[in-house]
Order: C-alpha cells, then structure tokens, then sequence
C-alpha cells in the first residue's frame, strides 16, 4: 500500500495530512493521531509525507490500486 | 432543512482559479461563499504548479512574437484574444501572488519575492522545449497555496472545506446557486446563489501520473447536465511517466540546455523525436505512434547526460516544483540516471484549455453561471499545450476575471426563492447511491471506465470506429451502471458522484474527438491523419440535448489562422507519419 506508515509515536496530530489528502485517504483516529483510512484510494502523490512537520509519514512509489496501461 | 446558505456569489473549487475569483469578488463587498471538497490551500493541481508564464512589456517582451508563438504551437486554433487577455493580466495577477507571500527562485538560486522590475528566473528547460520567449516565474515553498487560503479568508471570504458539490441548482434558467454534501459529516449543503462561479479544475480519469487525481470533470459534468455549452473538449493532453514508479512524470527536470525529451528511446534504442527543429509539446504525439508501428515500449534512456550532473539538476529540480521525482525513484529502486526505464502515459483528459465555454467576461452560457481556470473552454490551449505557464496563468487571469463579473451579476439580480420540495429533490440526488442495498460498487464503475478509455488506441492514435466503439461502452455505463451505482459510506458517496462526473466527460470528449475528422498538434487520428486547413480552423462546441450531444462548429478567427499561403510542411514542422 502506498502509505506504508504513518508513524504513531511521531504524529504530533496536527491534522495537516489530513488537509494535505485530496482523496479524502486520511483520517484522525480516536486519539487524535493519523491514520490511512482508505489506502487504496491514495495515488502515492506524496503531498502528505512532504507536507507532515514531524517526518512521520512514509509513502511508497506503490499506488494502491493499479490503473491500466496504455501499451 | 440543515445546511442551506444564501450568498451573492458562490465559487465551486478553491484551486487558484477559484481563490483568484473569491478574492476578486470579495473586492466589490459582496458576500462570497467558497467550497471545495477538499480543504483549499493543499488541494487542486495549483498545489503542484510551479511556473507561471508572466508578460511583462516593460521587460521587452513583445506581444506580437508571443501570440505568434502562442499559434503556431497551438496550431492556430488558439484565440488569440483570449492570449491576449491572459498576456496583459498576467503581471497584475503575478503581483497579486506575490502581495499575498509568494516567493520566487532567483536567479541566484536564493528564494525571496521580487522587487517590482526585477526579472524571475527563466529556467534554461523552456528554452529547449519550447523555443520561446516566455518568461517564467517559479515559484518556491510547498506552502505557497497556503498563502492563497489566508488571501481569501482575509478577504472576507467564507469556506466551506470538504464539501463536495454534485449538482447545479437551475430554476428559471438560471444557474441559482449549488447542492452537495460534507465528505465527513454527511450534512446536506445547499447555497442558494446570485451568480456562480465553476472552478473546479480539469477531466481526468485517476489515471498514472500525480496532481491530477481530485480533476474528475466534476464542474464539466454538472455545467453539462444544466444545459451549458462545451467548448474544445477533445482528447489530447499529453503528458507521460515512469511505468514502474507511475506518480513520477519525468517531463519537466532536465539537464543543463537538454530536453528531457532528448532522453526518449524506443525499443531499438533509436531517439526517434530526432534533431530537427522541436516545434515544442506537440513531439508527444509521436510516442504512442511509436509504439503503434511495432516500437514499442518507450524508454527513458539517459542521452549523452553525465548523470552526476543529471542527478543533480532533478535534486534541484524536486526542490523548486511540487513533485516526488528522485525520492520516489530511489524508493522504487529506479536509477534513471543509468538505465533505460520505460514509460506510459500520465494523465488521460481533455485538452488543456477545453471545459465550459465561456466569454471575455467569463461568463457560460447559462445566466448566472461563470467559469475559469481548468474548468473552463475559451479556445486559448489550441490543439497543444502552447507553452509552460499557461495553467497558472489561466487559471489566476480568468478567476478574476469571472469573481468580478460574478458581481456585477449578482449586483442586478435578486435570489430565487427556491422551493422546499425543489431543495429536496436535489438532495435524493445527491444521497441517492448510498440508500441502494446492493449495486456495483464505485471501483468497479472506475475500473471500466479506465478500461474503456486508457488504452493509446483510444485516445493518443485514434480512429472514428474506435472512438465510437468505447463511446458505446461509455453509454452502456452511463444507462445501466451509473444507475446501480451503490456506495457503503460518505467517502464512497464522493467517488460515486465522481464517478458519475467521470462518464459524463468520457462521453463529451468522444463525442467532440469524433467530430474533429482531422489529426492537429496532439490529436491524431489514423482515419485522418493530416491537418485539414480547409475544414477545421474551428473549435468544437456542444451542448447536451435529450440523452445525446448536439455538436457544432465555431471558426476560429482569422487573425489566429497565422499565414495560411505557407507550404504545409512549413506550417507544420512536426510530420506525424515517419512509417
Ligand atoms: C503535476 C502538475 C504540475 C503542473 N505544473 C504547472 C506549471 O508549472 N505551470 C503551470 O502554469 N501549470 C502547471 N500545471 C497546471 C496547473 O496546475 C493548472 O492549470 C491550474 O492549477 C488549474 O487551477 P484551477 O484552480 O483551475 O484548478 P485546481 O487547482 O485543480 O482546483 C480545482 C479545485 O476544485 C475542487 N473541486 C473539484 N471538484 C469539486 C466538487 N465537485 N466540489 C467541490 N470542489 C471541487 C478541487 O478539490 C480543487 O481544489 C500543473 C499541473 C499538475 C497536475
């Protein structure tokens, strides 16, 4: 899955790759921590591990769901 | 009834082009409502733009060499009073930007903002791509629509974040406001609006590439089921990626004066872009066509580079724009500096600069209704993207534009006292898909629709039978899936609506390429493989009309035909047959 982790004791739970997410992928969870709430939806874009002030984030080149290709 | 706001003027997109619009109409002391599905300052493809063109007369940039440029690129479908329009606002716009704390790449390398005069960066790329005299400012910090969102809600401006819009709300013939719902609560939200203005950015498909994922044609399709006219909505938006790492488009970064083009490589390792004179973006039409005469696939194949210094350029590159190339590859494992890896195509869509036809005033239409930015049609793309900052540009230019003719709109006329039951049929729409039982699921839609309109036969070569072919797929969704479309929860309400949005638009932009019986810049057809002068120096434009597409034709001014007495090849560089 693309968002390989969003590291819990990192998260400072500031909610910016929440913001950061243009699919609606991350969510808060109870603790007010982030979490990927539907990664196969999340197009590896990075926004949010680029945006995340405590480096908490790790994106893999991997989408979560393939698209075809052309060829 | 919960959530129902009344407003002067509603923007629909908080990109630039929306933000651009509610700042604009927030001058004239209206109150203004802007919503997005997202939350406005980290989304729309503004997040990932970087350059912008900027038209400067005082620098000695001469108007007349940049419309001509501007056409020939374009293949003289580009209106070039809209050119025009874009060139002489684009330095008010820039300075707009930069009031609100944008900052800029120097030509030192240092990051700061611009004194009035002093001239940006131009980067060496465009200068090999494009062979122009553009002017480009880039742009630093990630941050930067973040700038943009403080601008608007200094303004006076009110947002609205995470509500996706799914309809129109038309009465009287007039566009009076929009409906939808917030992704997270799942509140029903109806503003009832003066004037309206589209800003939601570009059709895609979700497809390979980044930046583009949130453009699901979404204002398209709801201008479309209103009523608007459509302006220039064939395919031809080309832009390509590394096939094993497909969010990195390795379009941009380049190595000193070298196009990255350069580094293009078929099966048999020949470059086959060649040397000759580069008439620009319009070479990308030549991949697939590659690969349809047996030589394929298409490598990116590091040319006569030192790939230190290659490295090292992207490094800078990744630092200034807003894309994951060198992190992302090196997670995948990808040297692209030493090895030949191939590449698809990124982004399947409209042509830039097609959408919801709109006038010098940005007006569609439909009273009531204004559009800018990706959104919106006005001829100005051409048939090829006509140089490096036209999307920032266009969209910050036409979002003033529309925010203050919105106004004057809705200075003249009064709300539409919209009735309970109308609000509520708007509202079974727009939650339709989630009281279904049991249906197709949203993925399964999306996955056909990508099927049907990703591969290159369908809309990089094309042909009149197979564009009517997947415009019968097409069809075939619209009547018996999109109607058993379910969704389990609030985020899938969205894609379902997106989704819907997304088969809309495949079926306006077949319909528009069918019509075009001839090949311009980067559409090509095999059936008609040639540019026609004689019968297409004209836009497409349509209309919806029953369950079907009215389409006509509008002739490009003269004044944009460019000299027409020059021989063909002349005209046209780039030969799209090399057999
Ligand atoms: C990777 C990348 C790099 C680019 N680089 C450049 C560049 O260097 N220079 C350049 O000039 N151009 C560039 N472009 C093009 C440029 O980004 C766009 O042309 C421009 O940003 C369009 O602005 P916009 O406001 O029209 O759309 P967007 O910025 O896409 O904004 C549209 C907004 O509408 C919202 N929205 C969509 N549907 C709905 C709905 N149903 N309800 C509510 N909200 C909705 C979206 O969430 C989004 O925020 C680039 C594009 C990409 C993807």
């Amino acid at each position: 899955m693309p968002i390989e982790k969003i590291d819990h004791e990192l998260c400072i739970g500031c909610g910016i790759c929440q913001d950061s997410c243009s699919l609606d992928v991350i969510y808060m969870d109870e603790s007010g921590k982030a979490y990927a709430r539907y990664p196969e939806d999340c197009v590896a874009c990075y926004s949010c591990e680029k945006d995340c002030p405590a480096e908490a984030i790790n994106v893999s080149p991997q989408r979560g769901r393939p698209v075809p290709h052309p060829w | 009834m919960d959530g129902r706001l009344e407003t002067d003027v509603l923007v629909i997109g908080g990109g630039l082009a929306g933000c651009f619009a509610a700042v604009g109409a927030r001058r004239s002391g209206v109150d203004v409502v802007l919503v997005d599905k997202n939350y406005v300052g980290r989304t729309g493809s503004s997040v990932y733009a970087s350059g912008m063109g900027l038209y400067n007369p005082d620098w000695g940039d001469d108007i007349e060499e940049w419309l001509e440029q501007y056409s020939r690129v374009g293949e003289y479908i580009v209106d070039r009073s809209w050119a025009k329009i874009l060139f002489e606002n684009s330095y008010a716009r820039h300075r707009d930007l930069v009031d609100w704390g944008f900052t800029y790449y120097k030509k030192d390398g240092s990051v700061g903002t611009l004194t009035p005069g002093e001239e940006p960066e131009r980067p060496l790329w465009l200068k090999s791509r494009f062979r122009n005299k553009c002017t480009l400012a880039m742009f630093g910090s990630k941050d930067k629509m973040i700038h943009v969102r403080k601008a608007v809600l200094d303004s006076g401006c009110r947002i609205l974040d995470r509500v996706m819009v799914t309809d129109l709300i038309v009465e009287d013939g007039r566009v009076a406001g929009a409906v939808g719902f917030h992704v997270r609560t799942g509140e029903f939200v109806a503003v009832q609006a003066k004037a309206t203005v589209l800003a939601s950015g570009m059709v895609s498909f979700k497809g390979s590439g980044f930046g583009r994922h949130m453009g699901t044609g979404d204002g398209q399709a709801m201008a479309y089921r209103a009523g608007a006219e459509m302006k220039s909505m064939e395919w031809g938006g080309l832009m390509y990626c590394i096939k094993d790492c497909d969010s990195v488009i390795v379009d941009g970064p380049t190595w000193e004066e070298d196009s990255s083009q350069d580094n293009v490589t078929n099966a048999l390792g020949e470059r086959f872009l060649g040397d000759e004179g580069n008439p620009g973006t319009v070479t990308l039409v030549l991949w697939p066509q590659e690969v349809h005469a047996g030589r394929g696939p298409i490598y990116h194949e590091p040319y006569g580079v030192d790939p230190e210094k290659y490295r090292e350029a992207i490094v800078e590159y990744e630092k200034k724009a807003e894309g994951p190339w060198i992190t992302m590859l090196d997670r995948a494992g990808l040297d692209i500096f030493n090895d030949r890896l191939e590449q698809i195509t990124a982004y399947v869509g409209a042509r830039p600069g097609g959408g919801v036809k709109i006038d010098e005033e940005c007006a569609c239409s439909l009273p009531g209704l204004y559009a800018a930015g990706d959104a919106s049609g006005c001829g100005l793309g051409g048939a090829a993207y006509p140089a490096g900052g036209t999307g920032m540009n266009k969209a910050a230019v036409t979002g003033h534009i529309a925010g203050e003719n919105a106004v004057k709109y809705a200075k003249k006329v009064e709300n539409i006292q919209i009735d309970d039951s109308v609000i509520e049929k708007y509202r079974e729409m727009t939650f339709g898909p989630m009281r279904r039982k049991s249906g197709f699921s949203t993925d399964h839609v999306l996955k056909r629709v990508q099927q049907t309109l990703f591969p290159y036969e369908v809309h990089m070569v094309m042909h009149g039978r197979r564009l009517e072919a997947a415009l019968t797929m097409v069809e075939f969704f619209r009547d018996h899936l999109l109607p058993r479309m379910r969704a389990v929860d609030l985020h899938d309400l969205r894609k379902a609506h997106e989704v819907r949005n997304m088969v809309q638009c495949a079926e306006m932009i077949l319909g528009a390429s069918i019509a075009r019986t001839e090949s311009r810049g980067t559409f090509y057809r095999e059936d008609y493989p040639e540019r026609d002068d004689e019968n297409w120096l004209k836009w497409i434009l349509f209309k919806k009309e029953g369950l079907g597409m009215k389409i006509w034709t509008q002739e490009v001014p003269e004044d944009s035909h460019g000299d027409t007495s020059t021989p063909y090849e002349e005209r046209y560089q780039l030969k799209y047959r090399r057999s």
